[in-house]
């Protein structure tokens, strides 16, 4: 802020002290609600709403997950035809996101804020859920391993299940849920509450009640690293490591 | 005794302002005038850091007095959500071991243990977690625990068409209190942006 003074001791409105919390700017006196600066910065204050609201992003948390429940509730057993087909239904579905919400999308794709200390605590996520993972599927089995031997079955080469498991959904569902979920999310929470919303909702969507812990926990890496990344680059990134490592793991 | 934060008169033999709900004792804002639910977490309406005493926002000039209008509002509709989820993750853990014990002779044990067991505990540890959180943050948790029901009805659903109908009328109030639960949230965020800046 360039407020040209410097910010008053007292309030002129009611002379009560200012005691602003450590960090903060005091654009208001605490006491009195009196403006302490001119209205125009006063206005100023950024609106968190934006162009895309909470239910416009559980509108395309909905559109993301139905496909999969008549998928489900259709075949006992898809072909991996018919997942090819759900991989661009879900391809389509981003194209109408990122052309509906070019601007939210456009901006998720700047450049992002990286280092050190972000890197190593994002390694530590991943590192974690891949070993939580682990001992969910060693210990009650049926998580991700059948997804995997399911291609393998259908006699799928490690490259196209490496695309369709890791590098599809790395670009599909990142731009549904780091960009157009959490942002409608934090229209409606404070930043911490609207990642762990989003995180639980990303696990929820993959409806394997097995992965629901360990994909909560991937859901707050990402969305952490969205939201202090300030970019969707990382994400797409660490998601897509985070599936291959689990496609080369139980390969 | 007056407040020493606004002024106004106390009532009788207390220290939480009736007006701004600092309490005199502590020097903290009491919770249940200035909204049950976000205190701590900030503004409600802009989520900037707090002074513990203030009665405005010092980032957007919101009026945290309005923070208990709002709750006589919608605050009733998001408590009950609280309660249904803490119900509803009971019968979780109750259906799931009476279930475990019915089929406990015609099915193989670790079969049931993976499919029934297994995941009816964990929605119970989960809605436990639900109940838990929904004290701080009720809507969101609200939010959580309403797709959380949908999607385990969908599973069921594609597993077994005429699970849909065993405890209909008990689904239908779960989902009713939860709709009620989020749309009680979105309001509450409305009414806070309503607020004309100061």
């Amino acid at each position: 802020m360039t407020e040209a003074p410097a910010p008053p001791d007292a309030c002129p409105a009611c002379a009560r002290p200012l005691a602003p919390p450590v960090g903060a700017v005091v654009r208001f006196c605490p006491a009195c609600g009196a403006a302490l600066a001119p209205v125009a910065a006063a206005l100023a204050v950024p609106d968190p709403a934006g162009r895309l609201g909470f239910g416009m992003a559980l509108v395309f948390y909905v559109l993301a997950f139905l496909p999969l429940v008549v998928l489900l509730a259709l075949v006992d057993e898809p072909e991996p035809q018919t997942l090819l087909y759900f991989d661009a239904f879900h391809l389509a579905l981003g194209l109408v996101g990122v052309l509906a919400y070019r601007g939210e999308v456009l901006a998720a794709f700047g450049r992002p804020r990286l280092s050190l200390r972000g890197l190593g605590l994002v390694l530590a996520g991943v590192g974690a859920t891949l070993a939580l993972a682990y001992v969910l599927v060693e210990l009650l089995g049926d998580a991700d391993e059948p997804t995997i031997t399911y291609y393998q079955a259908h006699g799928l080469p490690l490259v196209l299940t490496l695309l369709n498991v890791a590098a599809v959904p790395a670009i599909t569902e990142e731009i549904l849920f780091r960009v157009l979920v959490q942002r409608g999310l934090e229209r409606a929470f404070p930043p911490g509450t609207a990642v762990f919303v989003g995180a639980c909702l990303f696990a929820i969507v993959h409806m394997a009640p097995v992965s629901l812990v360990h994909l909560t926990l991937l859901g707050v890496v990402l969305g952490e690293l969205r939201r202090r990344s300030g970019s969707v680059w990382p994400c797409m990134l660490t998601h897509a490591a985070y599936n291959s490592l689990v496609v080369l793991i139980w390969w | 005794m007056n407040c020493n934060q606004c002024g106004t008169q106390l009532p009788f033999m207390s220290s939480v302002c009736s007006t701004c709900g600092l309490d005199a004792k502590t020097g903290k804002r009491a919770a249940a005038v200035a909204g049950a639910t976000e205190v701590a977490s900030g503004c409600p309406r802009c989520h900037a850091a707090l002074a513990p005493s203030a009665r405005f926002c010092t980032s957007c000039g919101y009026d945290l007095q309005h923070e208990a209008e709002i709750d006589i509002l919608v605050g009733p509709q998001l408590r009950k959500a609280r309660t249904w989820i803490l119900v509803v993750g009971i019968l979780y853990a109750v259906f799931g071991t009476m279930m475990f014990f019915v089929y406990r002779r015609e099915l193989p044990s670790d079969f049931l243990v993976k499919t029934l067991l297994i995941p009816n505990l964990a929605l119970f540890v989960i809605h436990l977690g639900l109940w838990w959180w929904a004290r701080r943050a009720p809507f969101a948790a609200s939010v959580v625990a309403l797709a959380l029901f949908i999607v385990v009805q969908v599973v069921n659903l594609a597993l077994d068409p005429s699970s849909i109908k065993n405890g209909i009328i008990l689904k239908v109030f779960f989902i009713a209190a939860l709709v009620s639960a989020v749309k009680a949230g979105l309001e509450a965020n409305r009414l806070r942006h309503a607020q004309p800046s100061r």
